[in-house]
């Protein structure tokens, strides 16, 4: 058990290492000035009193080689005079109204103040370090000099920065680091700002854990690219709301996403079904740009290269010079160079192979990449739009279509409403498959009143009706804001324009009620259904049981689960799984686990769901043989393990003792790409700390 | 409950994250270990777990315990392990 302590303990302990003695600073400032300098650090109110002495300073100066001995005699003194200001902050004991001001009571103390106590555990064999800093006024300073010169990644040293030897890169500049060279007080913020590194912060090398906590922080601007795809991880875990964790697992990989997925797929396919053959056509120009196209025909973004590269191409009349051939060449080309440069070049190919005669697909390559351009405004697409026109192709739906998709997956959905209702008015407005998707697109990331504007205005001005599925993604919508009420008045809004609900509107309301776990309106949706006319299908059945089992109603869940296999549906993992995990909800984890063996000898494979719900479920009733015997086997299967049961399943062992296993664990987790190595490692490490404290507490045995 | 309350302070807290991927500077001790100069806590952590694998340090008795060789005394302070 200590193991975890000593890893724990392990990482803290950072000493300055003994450098060359070269220079000396004596030349530089002298005993008086220092002595003027730091006045009343040997002030009777100070703990520090007689401590920091001048040849401490000097001793410990000379030992790093570097310091004060770079560049003129000018450059030296503002190093020192700037990192006596900087360190003298930090270890300040002045009050603002002190005599001489609060500055001139630098180097007042030695030591944190009003230590915890806590602060650092002395180990019979190795004294804390931190006694050997507060009574060493050489190794004090020498730790300052050593947090001074070395830089702390990502931030340069201040000693780089003070001599000047230091250019901000451009990530630098972002961060507001920047160089600052001037008088003391301007080159202190200077110092502070670039490298934001008080010497105060390097007690904790030598000090205790709890002080390293705040030196790890310190350090922390790192990588912000790694982090950020992290946090990213994190929320967008995060987005599954209020499930409780139990369920999260279940949820995330089974029931919720696959429910609204098989309505979405099926609708797109119904979407597909009736797709004109415009889309068929798109594709099929599409299909043939992807096979022509070379990827790395391009060598740079020079368009004097593109056209050079054409025209070798035209005077070896090797490829045939048809029109596919050349809109692949200019799709490839588009990938990597602007919008500007794309026109200029179409331009040329038509100059210089007069057989060449652009079609629509030509002008979408470009519509699309306009729509892609970096400018903020429409105004390169308004250009490809009107160098359209004047080629005689007057903009289709098709065209619609391809700008709407484009700007929607850039994140503007506003500029895409703002061209939908521009292209109404200039008679091509979008057919119902692109106002479907922007409605889509517009219910993800915009408020409900600005959907129902859209719709209202395109319904008034250009009498686009919306139509069931228009409905259906509005039902989905509101039901994902848990908002009942509004996904009831919409489906009396789609009775009475004419529409019948069919299964998926019903399924997603259903699904509405199971995120509320709300089981008898679900089941009064089922009857609903029935009374409707319209059948269930599996889909309908498995949010049912789901939502049964979420809101606690095992035994009505195994009723459906038998009129299911009624009407002659096979109950797939999805619906075991709801159902395993409604047990084990309630407590009966051998019920499930009885129930996995029924799935398996009715020809259903459990998915890793399955099983990290079951090793969930059995690691919260205590029955651990049972959950290692289980995960024995998920690992043998190698399946993955997810953030709730991995969790659970490391706490249960802990919790017995069997700490080394719970590393294992760890490993395996790591090893098979279920976690990463930071959640896995964050998880253990709290897990740990919380057995500790139980320790400490008594409350273990 | 635990994984909740781990990804919150993750979530709100970036800091805690950064603090454990963080590089930071190590001293020579530590630097002849790892065999680097930089390295973030949790590469640490990880270093130091798997060269406790690798060489068997675990108490074949106790699993828990970890006798710690003359390597990895250097590191832990010492501090006897078990």
């Amino acid at each position: 058990m200590r193991l975890c302590l000593c890893l724990w303990v392990l990482a803290f302990c950072i000493l300055a290492s003994d450098l060359g003695a070269l220079a000396d600073v004596r030349s530089l400032i002298s005993k008086d000035l220092f002595e003027q300098i730091l006045k009343h650090r040997n002030d009777a109110a100070c703990q520090a009193k007689g401590f920091y002495t001048y040849e401490a300073f000097v001793n410990a100066a000379n030992s790093f080689g570097a310091f004060a001995t770079t560049g003129d005699t000018n450059t030296r003194k503002r190093e020192i005079a700037t990192f006596l200001a900087q360190t003298s902050h930090e270890t300040k004991g002045g009050w603002a109204t002190a005599p001489d001001g609060p500055y001139a009571w630098g180097y007042c103390f030695k030591q944190e103040r009003g230590n915890p106590p806590d602060y650092c555990v002395a180990y019979q064999q190795w004294p804390c370090a931190a006694d050997a800093v507060a009574n060493d006024a050489t190794l004090s300073f020498k730790t300052a000099f050593w947090f001074w010169m070395n830089p702390q990644s990502p931030k340069p040293s201040c000693h780089v920065v003070i001599t000047g030897q230091w250019q901000p890169s451009t990530t630098d500049t972002q961060a507001g680091r920047s160089p600052v060279m001037g008088s003391p007080p301007t080159l202190l913020t200077a110092a502070k700002n670039a490298a934001k590194v008080p010497t105060q912060k390097w007690r904790i090398g030598s000090d205790s854990t709890r002080d390293n906590v705040k030196f790890w922080e310190l350090t922390l601007a790192v990588t912000w690219t790694g982090l950020k795809s992290q946090v990213a991880e994190q929320s967008g875990e995060s987005k599954m709301g209020k499930i409780p964790p139990s369920l999260r697992s279940l949820v995330s990989a089974n029931s919720l996403i696959r429910t609204p997925l098989q309505t979405e797929k099926s609708q797109r396919h119904h979407f597909l079904k009736k797709r004109p053959s415009r889309k068929q056509q798109r594709k099929d120009s599409d299909d043939s740009l992807e096979t022509k196209r070379i990827p790395s025909l391009f060598k740079s973004p020079e368009l004097s290269e593109a056209k050079e590269l054409f025209n070798s191409f035209i005077s070896t009349k090797k490829i045939p010079p048809d029109r596919p051939f050349h809109n692949s060449l200019l799709q490839s080309y588009s990938l990597m160079s602007t919008v500007d440069d794309s026109i200029s070049f179409l331009h040329h190919m038509i100059k210089t192979n007069p057989s060449f005669s652009p079609d629509h697909a030509t002008y979408h390559i470009l519509l699309s990449l306009a729509c892609k351009a970096p400018e903020s405004d429409l105004s390169p697409v308004h250009k490809t739009l009107n160098l359209m026109k004047n080629a005689g192709f007057e903009p289709n739906q098709g065209t619609t279509d391809i700008a709407v998709r484009s700007l929607c997956s850039d994140n503007r959905v506003d500029d895409a409403v703002e061209l939908v209702k521009e292209l109404s008015l200039k008679k091509s407005p979008p057919d119902m498959y692109t106002y479907n998707f922007l409605v889509k697109c517009l219910c993800k990331c915009r408020v409900l009143s600005t959907v129902y504007g859209f719709v209202d205005e395109m319904r008034s001005s250009f009498d686009i009706k919306p139509n069931l599925y228009t409905y259906t993604i509005l039902i989905d919508n509101v039901c994902n804001t848990k908002n009942l009420r509004e996904a009831t008045r919409l489906v009396s809004v789609l009775n009475e324009s004419g529409f019948k609900a069919d299964c998926f509107v019903y399924n997603t309301i259903m699904k509405g009620y199971c995120m509320l776990s709300k089981g008898s309106e679900v089941i009064g949706v089922y009857k609903k259904m029935k009374e409707e006319g319209v059948e269930p299908d599996l889909v309908t059945y498995n949010t049912l049981i789901f939502g049964l089992s979420k809101s606690g109603r095992v035994v009505e869940a195994k009723k459906y689960l038998k009129i299911m296999v009624e009407a002659g549906h096979f109950p797939d993992a999805v619906t075991y799984t709801s159902l395993m995990n409604g047990m084990c909800r309630k407590g009966d984890a051998l019920d499930a686990l009885a129930l996995l063996e029924e799935m398996e000898t009715r020809g259903c494979s459990p998915n890793s769901c399955t099983y990290n719900t079951l090793l969930h479920g059995l690691c919260k009733s205590r029955l651990l043989e049972k959950g290692i015997e289980l995960y024995g086997m998920m690992k043998g299967g190698g399946v993955k393990l997810e953030t709730a049961s991995y969790a659970t399943f490391v706490r249960a062992l802990c919790r017995v003792g069997r700490v080394a296993e719970a590393y294992e664990v760890f490993d395996y987790a790591v090893e098979s790409k279920s976690l990463t190595d930071v959640a896995a490692y964050t998880t253990l490490e709290s897990t740990l700390k919380w057995l500790r404290k139980a320790k400490e507490n008594g409350n273990m045995v | 409950m635990l994984p909740q309350g781990v990804k919150k302070t993750i979530t709100d807290n970036p800091k805690k994250l950064a603090n454990l991927i963080d590089l930071v500077n190590l001293p020579s001790t530590l630097r002849d270990f790892v065999g680097q100069s930089q390295i973030s806590r949790l590469g640490c952590f990880m270093r130091v777990w798997s060269y406790i694998k690798t060489n068997n340090l675990q108490d074949p008795n106790n699993k828990n315990v970890v006798n710690c060789d003359k390597k990895l005394k250097s590191i832990l302070m010492g501090k006897a392990a078990g």
